[in-house]
């Protein structure tokens, strides 16, 4: 009998590209954050918010996550901002390798902000570094606040948190204290904004976060 | 639901160690913790779906579940868990670090003793 001890991440492949995607975004002094939330929480809407907010202030580019359609990207694109699509056809995250293929095409665009918007899905994109900065979890309100309890994984791998569409609170029967608080037992370290993309509120305190993180770079 | 990625990140990686084209994988062994999000069943399922074809054909994966290790700021104390409440069962604080749980690792490979005839 046979027995080789490998000890072999089973993910260490994308672990390392993720790496060398971090080297590359570091030369390119370029402050990347991975957008993570289930479908429809408003991922995109806050993108094009923070990209009305910031322009003259810092170049954007975005990588666009989706299993079908370049939908995403087209409503990126209206704002003028380097975009690239990927469309993963059924995979439910987005991978190192895909990220390094599609910044290749957007990195002489001198941005200093690459926001990837990952594929729709709580669960799975927790555990595929990216080689970014920050990973930003997005809640919106509508989605009930024991979401944080129901999928940690996402909670805890992030330092950030924006929950979203708080102007529907009155219409459902979520409730922000409870939200907060169970987002914070998973994850006591998790820094939160509040944001509507309706009405615009908490995008400024989201955008100056964005821009001191740019700046301190 | 992307137990069928980390079926072929498997199959990648154990290929690596067939000794020549004589030489056959026959148990895979993992360590799967519990808070990785992958459920045991499906990548079971997913791995015979893909190992099909290829000369991994006739192995067999072996899963060793890795128990959720916390830290305690509060008490100080490593606790391993099966089941995570977000408080430390020994003081009941909230002020504790998640430090294992979530791997997902091949311990180790074993081949077959004699290549097929």
């Amino acid at each position: 009998m046979s027995i080789i001890t490998i000890e072999r991440k089973v993910l260490e492949k994308n672990d390392q590209v993720a790496e060398q995607n971090r080297e590359i975004f570091r030369n390119k002094k370029i402050f990347v954050i991975n957008m993570l939330s289930s479908p429809g929480s408003g991922k995109t809407s806050i993108i094009e918010k923070t990209i009305e907010m910031l322009t003259g202030k810092v170049k954007i580019a975005v990588i666009e996550g989706d299993v079908q359609t370049d939908l995403d990207a087209q409503r990126i694109s209206k704002l003028n901002i380097p975009v690239i699509q990927i469309v993963t056809n059924g995979a439910c995250h987005l991978e190192a390798n895909l990220v390094r293929d599609a910044f290749d095409k957007i990195q002489n665009t001198g941005s200093d902000l690459l926001i990837i918007e990952n594929v729709g899905n709580l669960v799975c994109p927790a555990a595929y570094d990216l080689g970014e900065n920050e990973k930003v979890v997005i809640l919106s309100v509508t989605e009930g606040d024991d979401k944080p309890l129901k999928y940690p994984a996402m909670f805890r791998k992030s330092d950030y948190l924006i929950i979203n569409k708080i102007d529907l609170i009155p219409y459902t029967n979520c409730r922000l204290d409870t939200l907060k608080s169970n987002a914070l037992k998973i994850n006591p370290k998790l820094h939160i904004f509040e944001t509507s993309c309706t009405t615009s509120e908490g995008i400024e305190e989201w955008c100056c976060w964005l821009i001191n993180k740019v700046s301190s770079h | 639901m992307h137990e069928l990625s980390v079926a072929n990140e498997i199959i990648n990686i154990a290929s690596q160690y067939l000794p020549d084209n004589s030489g056959r994988v026959k148990i895979i062994k993992l360590k799967i913790g519990t808070l990785s999000n992958i459920l045991v069943d499906s990548l079971i399922y997913c791995y015979e779906a893909a190992v099909k074809n290829t000369l991994l054909h006739d192995s067999t994966l072996v899963i060793e579940r890795a128990p959720i290790i916390i830290n305690c700021k509060n008490c100080l104390e490593e606790i391993l868990l099966d089941v995570i409440d977000n408080v430390c069962p020994n003081c009941g604080s909230i002020d504790i670090e998640v430090t294992g749980g979530d791997e997902m690792q091949i311990v180790e490979i074993e081949l077959y003793d004699k290549p097929e005839e």
